[in-house]
Protein backbone atom coordinates (compact mmCIF):
# COMPACT_ATOMS: atom_id res chain seq x y z
CA UNK A 1 0.00 0.00 0.00
CA UNK A 2 1.27 3.46 -0.71
CA UNK A 3 2.27 5.87 2.14
CA UNK A 4 -0.06 8.72 2.14
CA UNK A 5 2.62 10.89 3.12
CA UNK A 6 3.49 11.89 -0.44
CA UNK A 7 -0.32 12.69 -0.94
CA UNK A 8 -0.82 14.59 2.29
CA UNK A 9 2.53 16.60 1.75
CA UNK A 10 1.07 17.34 -1.79
CA UNK A 11 -2.14 18.16 -0.21
CA UNK A 12 -1.25 20.68 1.74
CA UNK A 13 1.57 22.38 -0.47
CA UNK A 14 0.57 26.08 -0.85
CA UNK A 15 -0.68 26.62 -3.97
CA UNK A 16 1.11 29.23 -5.77
CA UNK A 17 -1.28 31.92 -7.91
CA UNK A 18 -1.48 30.83 -11.72
CA UNK A 19 0.07 33.71 -13.59
CA UNK A 20 -2.10 34.94 -16.35
CA UNK A 21 0.39 35.17 -19.65
CA UNK A 22 1.63 38.37 -20.10
CA UNK A 23 0.07 40.46 -23.15
CA UNK A 24 2.08 40.33 -25.57
CA UNK A 25 3.12 43.87 -26.93
CA UNK A 26 1.71 43.40 -30.83
CA UNK A 27 3.96 43.41 -33.71
CA UNK A 28 4.83 46.35 -35.77
CA UNK A 29 2.66 45.58 -39.15
CA UNK A 30 4.74 44.39 -41.81
CA UNK A 31 5.68 47.76 -43.65
CA UNK A 32 8.24 48.44 -45.94
CA UNK A 33 8.90 51.92 -44.96
CA UNK A 34 10.75 52.49 -41.62
CA UNK A 35 9.17 55.60 -41.14
CA UNK A 36 6.25 54.91 -40.16
CA UNK A 37 6.21 54.69 -35.86
CA UNK A 38 4.36 52.83 -34.00
CA UNK A 39 4.44 52.95 -30.19
CA UNK A 40 6.52 50.03 -28.64
CA UNK A 41 3.50 49.10 -26.45
CA UNK A 42 -0.02 49.75 -26.49
CA UNK A 43 -2.40 48.86 -24.08
CA UNK A 44 -4.70 46.78 -26.39
CA UNK A 45 -6.98 44.16 -24.67
CA UNK A 46 -6.06 39.84 -25.33
CA UNK A 47 -9.66 39.78 -26.21
CA UNK A 48 -9.54 41.42 -29.07
CA UNK A 49 -10.02 45.25 -28.76
CA UNK A 50 -13.24 44.67 -26.47
CA UNK A 51 -13.53 47.49 -23.45
CA UNK A 52 -14.52 46.91 -20.09
CA UNK A 53 -14.41 43.23 -17.85
CA UNK A 54 -14.49 40.30 -19.49
CA UNK A 55 -18.42 38.89 -18.99
CA UNK A 56 -18.45 36.00 -16.30
CA UNK A 57 -17.80 32.66 -17.02
CA UNK A 58 -21.35 31.84 -16.27
CA UNK A 59 -22.87 33.87 -19.02
CA UNK A 60 -20.77 32.48 -21.44
CA UNK A 61 -23.47 29.79 -23.11
CA UNK A 62 -27.11 29.49 -22.83
CA UNK A 63 -26.90 25.80 -21.23
CA UNK A 64 -24.54 27.00 -18.30
CA UNK A 65 -26.96 30.02 -17.68
CA UNK A 66 -29.85 27.85 -17.33
CA UNK A 67 -27.42 25.09 -15.44
CA UNK A 68 -26.85 28.11 -12.96
CA UNK A 69 -30.21 29.31 -12.79
CA UNK A 70 -31.47 26.02 -11.59
CA UNK A 71 -28.51 25.81 -8.96
CA UNK A 72 -29.69 28.56 -7.72
CA UNK A 73 -33.38 28.19 -7.01
CA UNK A 74 -32.50 24.40 -5.69
CA UNK A 75 -30.06 26.37 -2.86
CA UNK A 76 -32.70 28.67 -2.35
CA UNK A 77 -35.83 25.95 -2.08
CA UNK A 78 -33.28 24.32 0.47
CA UNK A 79 -32.41 27.17 2.12
CA UNK A 80 -36.17 28.09 2.43
CA UNK A 81 -37.02 24.50 3.05
CA UNK A 82 -34.58 23.34 6.17
CA UNK A 83 -33.11 26.27 7.43
CA UNK A 84 -34.62 29.82 7.53
CA UNK A 85 -37.91 31.33 6.16
CA UNK A 86 -39.90 34.31 6.45
CA UNK A 87 -43.84 34.67 6.10
CA UNK A 88 -46.49 37.65 6.72
CA UNK A 89 -48.50 36.70 10.00
CA UNK A 90 -51.76 38.06 10.89
CA UNK A 91 -54.60 38.11 13.26
CA UNK A 92 -55.06 38.68 17.13
CA UNK A 93 -54.27 35.33 18.73
CA UNK A 94 -51.04 36.21 19.66
CA UNK A 95 -51.30 40.11 20.97
CA UNK A 96 -49.65 41.92 22.51
CA UNK A 97 -46.34 39.82 21.08
CA UNK A 98 -47.27 40.05 17.37
CA UNK A 99 -49.46 42.95 16.21
CA UNK A 100 -52.85 42.33 14.24
CA UNK A 101 -51.52 43.35 11.37
CA UNK A 102 -48.20 43.06 9.00
CA UNK A 103 -45.90 41.31 11.23
CA UNK A 104 -43.20 39.11 9.23
CA UNK A 105 -41.97 36.70 10.99
CA UNK A 106 -38.64 34.56 10.66
CA UNK A 107 -39.05 31.10 11.20
CA UNK A 108 -35.76 28.74 12.21
CA UNK A 109 -36.88 25.58 10.02
CA UNK A 110 -33.55 23.53 12.11
CA UNK A 111 -36.63 23.31 14.66
CA UNK A 112 -39.06 21.46 12.34
CA UNK A 113 -40.77 18.29 14.10
CA UNK A 114 -40.60 20.23 17.35
CA UNK A 115 -36.58 19.75 17.15
CA UNK A 116 -34.60 21.95 19.93
CA UNK A 117 -38.06 23.48 20.66
CA UNK A 118 -39.07 24.41 24.74
CA UNK A 119 -41.63 24.96 26.74
CA UNK A 120 -42.17 29.39 26.30
CA UNK A 121 -41.13 28.80 22.61
CA UNK A 122 -43.48 30.36 20.22
CA UNK A 123 -43.84 28.22 16.55
CA UNK A 124 -45.22 27.69 13.79
CA UNK A 125 -47.25 24.89 13.10
CA UNK A 126 -49.62 23.40 10.33
CA UNK A 127 -53.13 23.49 11.58
CA UNK A 128 -54.27 20.23 12.36
CA UNK A 129 -58.39 21.40 11.45
CA UNK A 130 -57.91 22.93 8.47
CA UNK A 131 -55.14 23.99 6.05
CA UNK A 132 -53.44 26.98 7.24
CA UNK A 133 -50.28 27.59 9.24
CA UNK A 134 -50.38 29.03 12.97
CA UNK A 135 -48.19 30.84 15.52
CA UNK A 136 -48.46 29.80 18.95
CA UNK A 137 -46.70 29.40 21.93
CA UNK A 138 -45.46 25.95 23.38
CA UNK A 139 -46.59 25.49 27.15
CA UNK A 140 -46.13 21.35 26.97
CA UNK A 141 -43.62 19.26 25.52
CA UNK A 142 -44.08 14.95 25.55
CA UNK A 143 -44.31 13.51 29.44
CA UNK A 144 -45.33 17.34 30.75
CA UNK A 145 -48.29 18.09 32.38
CA UNK A 146 -50.34 21.43 31.60
CA UNK A 147 -54.14 22.79 32.46
CA UNK A 148 -56.41 22.45 29.77
CA UNK A 149 -58.56 25.56 30.35
CA UNK A 150 -57.83 29.15 30.71
CA UNK A 151 -56.34 30.30 34.04
CA UNK A 152 -59.51 31.78 35.67
CA UNK A 153 -61.02 34.97 34.05
CA UNK A 154 -59.55 38.23 36.20
CA UNK A 155 -60.17 41.13 34.67
CA UNK A 156 -63.95 42.88 35.32
CA UNK A 157 -66.90 42.91 32.71
CA UNK A 158 -66.27 46.86 32.64
CA UNK A 159 -62.67 45.85 31.35
CA UNK A 160 -61.27 47.11 34.73
CA UNK A 161 -58.25 44.49 36.21
CA UNK A 162 -59.25 42.21 38.45
CA UNK A 163 -57.20 40.48 41.19
CA UNK A 164 -55.20 38.54 38.25
CA UNK A 165 -54.89 35.25 37.85
CA UNK A 166 -52.11 33.76 41.16
CA UNK A 167 -51.86 31.40 43.14
CA UNK A 168 -54.13 28.77 42.81
CA UNK A 169 -56.95 30.99 41.29
CA UNK A 170 -58.14 27.89 39.26
CA UNK A 171 -60.64 27.58 41.72
CA UNK A 172 -58.75 26.06 44.52
CA UNK A 173 -56.74 23.72 42.33
CA UNK A 174 -59.60 22.52 40.69
CA UNK A 175 -58.88 23.40 36.98
CA UNK A 176 -58.29 20.17 34.60
CA UNK A 177 -55.47 18.86 33.71
CA UNK A 178 -53.58 16.16 31.28
CA UNK A 179 -49.90 14.71 30.91
CA UNK A 180 -48.78 15.63 26.71
CA UNK A 181 -48.92 12.39 25.59
CA UNK A 182 -46.17 11.20 23.31
CA UNK A 183 -45.09 12.96 20.22
CA UNK A 184 -47.20 16.02 21.04
CA UNK A 185 -47.34 19.01 22.29
CA UNK A 186 -49.49 21.71 24.21
CA UNK A 187 -50.00 25.06 22.58
CA UNK A 188 -51.85 28.26 23.15
CA UNK A 189 -52.11 31.95 22.08
CA UNK A 190 -50.68 34.16 23.73
CA UNK A 191 -54.25 36.57 23.65
CA UNK A 192 -55.89 33.96 25.51
CA UNK A 193 -59.62 35.21 24.75
CA UNK A 194 -58.86 35.40 20.91
CA UNK A 195 -56.89 32.15 20.16
CA UNK A 196 -57.94 28.69 18.66
CA UNK A 197 -54.83 26.53 20.18
CA UNK A 198 -54.70 22.84 22.32
CA UNK A 199 -58.01 24.32 24.40
CA UNK A 200 -59.76 23.56 21.27
CA UNK A 201 -58.50 20.71 19.42
CA UNK A 202 -55.90 18.98 22.30
CA UNK A 203 -52.26 17.79 22.26
CA UNK A 204 -50.33 18.93 18.64
CA UNK A 205 -48.24 16.21 16.72
CA UNK A 206 -44.52 17.51 16.89
CA UNK A 207 -44.56 16.51 13.05
CA UNK A 208 -46.92 19.28 12.40
CA UNK A 209 -44.60 22.13 13.66
CA UNK A 210 -42.95 24.01 10.81
CA UNK A 211 -39.99 25.95 12.38
CA UNK A 212 -39.33 27.87 15.23
CA UNK A 213 -39.94 31.71 15.17
CA UNK A 214 -36.87 33.50 15.96
CA UNK A 215 -37.44 37.32 14.84
CA UNK A 216 -40.05 39.80 13.73
CA UNK A 217 -39.70 42.12 11.09
CA UNK A 218 -41.90 44.87 10.06
CA UNK A 219 -40.67 45.87 6.79
CA UNK A 220 -38.18 48.82 7.05
CA UNK A 221 -39.15 49.46 10.67
CA UNK A 222 -38.30 46.83 12.99
CA UNK A 223 -36.51 43.98 13.91
CA UNK A 224 -37.26 42.14 17.30
CA UNK A 225 -35.70 38.80 18.56
CA UNK A 226 -38.52 36.39 20.39
CA UNK A 227 -36.79 35.04 22.70
CA UNK A 228 -38.41 32.27 25.60
CA UNK A 229 -40.63 33.65 27.69
CA UNK A 230 -40.10 31.48 30.56
CA UNK A 231 -38.05 32.90 33.11
CA UNK A 232 -36.99 31.87 36.38
CA UNK A 233 -39.13 32.71 39.69
CA UNK A 234 -38.12 32.77 43.48
CA UNK A 235 -41.69 32.19 44.72
CA UNK A 236 -45.34 32.46 43.17
CA UNK A 237 -46.49 35.11 45.94
CA UNK A 238 -43.48 37.69 44.13
CA UNK A 239 -46.10 39.35 42.50
CA UNK B 1 -54.72 12.68 15.97
CA UNK B 2 -53.73 12.65 19.40
CA UNK B 3 -54.36 9.54 21.32
CA UNK B 4 -56.78 9.68 24.30
CA UNK B 5 -55.33 11.02 27.18
CA UNK B 6 -57.03 11.08 30.74
CA UNK B 7 -57.80 14.02 32.62
CA UNK B 8 -57.08 14.44 36.18
CA UNK B 9 -57.76 17.93 38.76
CA UNK B 10 -55.14 20.11 39.20
CA UNK B 11 -54.89 19.17 43.19
CA UNK B 12 -54.00 16.00 42.28
CA UNK B 13 -50.93 16.98 39.99
CA UNK B 14 -48.86 16.00 43.30
CA UNK B 15 -49.72 12.02 42.14
CA UNK B 16 -49.66 12.55 38.89
CA UNK B 17 -45.86 13.75 38.66
CA UNK B 18 -45.01 10.74 39.54
CA UNK B 19 -45.73 9.06 36.58
CA UNK B 20 -43.85 9.42 33.37
CA UNK B 21 -45.34 9.26 29.72
CA UNK B 22 -43.99 5.52 29.48
CA UNK B 23 -46.16 4.50 32.38
CA UNK B 24 -43.50 3.79 34.68
CA UNK B 25 -42.92 5.52 38.18
CA UNK B 26 -40.51 8.65 38.14
CA UNK B 27 -37.71 8.77 40.34
CA UNK B 28 -34.91 11.66 41.33
CA UNK B 29 -30.88 11.09 40.46
CA UNK B 30 -31.20 9.46 44.61
CA UNK B 31 -34.13 7.38 44.14
CA UNK B 32 -36.49 9.77 46.05
CA UNK B 33 -39.96 10.38 44.41
CA UNK B 34 -40.78 13.88 42.83
CA UNK B 35 -41.86 16.52 45.11
CA UNK B 36 -42.79 19.57 43.22
CA UNK B 37 -42.41 22.01 45.89
CA UNK B 38 -39.11 20.61 46.69
CA UNK B 39 -37.40 19.05 43.86
CA UNK B 40 -38.86 21.17 40.85
CA UNK B 41 -37.66 24.84 40.30
CA UNK B 42 -40.17 27.59 40.04
CA UNK B 43 -40.83 29.41 36.12
CA UNK B 44 -43.52 32.41 35.35
CA UNK B 45 -44.62 32.71 31.77
CA UNK B 46 -47.11 36.12 31.12
CA UNK B 47 -49.46 35.12 28.95
CA UNK B 48 -52.56 38.37 28.12
CA UNK B 49 -56.05 38.82 28.14
CA UNK B 50 -56.62 41.50 24.86
CA UNK B 51 -59.44 43.17 23.12
CA UNK B 52 -59.07 45.25 20.50
CA UNK B 53 -61.12 48.35 21.33
CA UNK B 54 -62.26 49.01 17.20
CA UNK B 55 -61.47 45.85 15.10
CA UNK B 56 -62.83 47.97 12.04
CA UNK B 57 -59.75 50.69 12.81
CA UNK B 58 -56.12 49.36 11.03
CA UNK B 59 -54.75 51.47 14.45
CA UNK B 60 -57.16 50.53 16.88
CA UNK B 61 -56.13 50.61 20.74
CA UNK B 62 -55.33 47.15 22.08
CA UNK B 63 -56.26 46.63 25.48
CA UNK B 64 -54.56 43.82 27.29
CA UNK B 65 -54.54 42.45 30.90
CA UNK B 66 -51.80 40.13 31.95
CA UNK B 67 -52.70 36.35 32.95
CA UNK B 68 -49.44 35.06 34.94
CA UNK B 69 -48.79 31.28 34.26
CA UNK B 70 -46.92 28.87 36.96
CA UNK B 71 -44.38 26.13 36.06
CA UNK B 72 -42.48 23.75 37.40
CA UNK B 73 -39.15 22.30 35.93
CA UNK B 74 -38.05 19.17 37.45
CA UNK B 75 -35.24 16.59 37.03
CA UNK B 76 -35.91 12.72 37.51
CA UNK B 77 -33.58 10.07 36.31
CA UNK B 78 -34.35 10.24 32.37
CA UNK B 79 -34.23 13.77 32.42
CA UNK B 80 -36.48 16.96 32.97
CA UNK B 81 -39.89 17.51 32.36
CA UNK B 82 -42.25 20.34 33.02
CA UNK B 83 -45.57 20.90 35.16
CA UNK B 84 -47.90 23.90 34.77
CA UNK B 85 -48.56 24.40 38.82
CA UNK B 86 -50.95 27.85 38.00
CA UNK B 87 -54.19 26.16 39.66
CA UNK B 88 -52.05 23.99 41.88
CA UNK B 89 -48.96 26.67 43.61
CA UNK B 90 -50.82 27.78 46.81
CA UNK B 91 -53.45 24.80 47.40
CA UNK B 92 -53.33 22.64 50.28
CA UNK B 93 -52.38 19.81 47.92
CA UNK B 94 -49.10 21.62 47.13
CA UNK B 95 -47.98 21.38 50.85
CA UNK B 96 -48.49 17.30 50.91
CA UNK B 97 -44.95 15.73 51.17
CA UNK B 98 -44.97 13.88 47.94
CA UNK B 99 -43.97 10.35 49.26
CA UNK B 100 -47.72 10.42 50.27
CA UNK B 101 -49.04 11.14 47.09
CA UNK B 102 -48.76 8.13 44.93
CA UNK B 103 -49.93 5.46 47.13
CA UNK B 104 -52.46 6.89 49.62
CA UNK B 105 -56.23 8.02 49.36
CA UNK B 106 -57.86 10.10 45.78
CA UNK B 107 -54.36 9.92 44.03
CA UNK B 108 -53.79 6.30 43.97
CA UNK B 109 -56.61 6.23 41.28
CA UNK B 110 -54.68 8.14 39.30
CA UNK B 111 -51.59 6.35 38.99
CA UNK B 112 -54.05 2.84 38.37
CA UNK B 113 -55.48 4.95 35.16
CA UNK B 114 -51.88 5.76 34.32
CA UNK B 115 -50.79 2.52 34.39
CA UNK B 116 -53.98 0.62 32.51
CA UNK B 117 -53.12 3.61 29.78
CA UNK B 118 -49.23 2.16 29.59
CA UNK B 119 -50.23 -1.43 29.44
CA UNK B 120 -53.11 -0.64 27.01
CA UNK B 121 -50.85 1.06 24.81
CA UNK B 122 -48.23 -1.90 25.26
CA UNK B 123 -50.30 -4.26 24.39
CA UNK B 124 -51.78 -2.20 21.25
CA UNK B 125 -48.69 -1.98 20.07
CA UNK B 126 -47.67 -5.80 20.45
CA UNK B 127 -51.14 -6.55 18.27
Amino acid sequence: MPSTTPILRRLLRPTRPRLSPQPRPPRPPPSSSSSTTTPPHTNTPPNGGATGTPAPSWVGHPLRLILTTLKFVAFTHLLWEYVISMAPASGPSMLPTFEVLGEWLLVSKLHRFGRGVAVGDVVAYNIPINDEVGVKRVLGLPGDYVLMETPADHHGADGGVGAGAGVGSQGGGGGSMIQVPKGHCWIVGDNLVASRDSRYFGPVPLALIRGKVIATVRPFSEFRWIDNALRKADSPDED
Amino acid sequence: MAPPCPNFPARHLSAAAQIGDDGKVRKTEDGRRIDLARDCELFGLVQYECIVRHPELADSPVQCWPVQRWFRRCQDKKGSFTAETTAWEGTASAATPAELGPSEGQSAHILAAASQAASAAKSNKSA
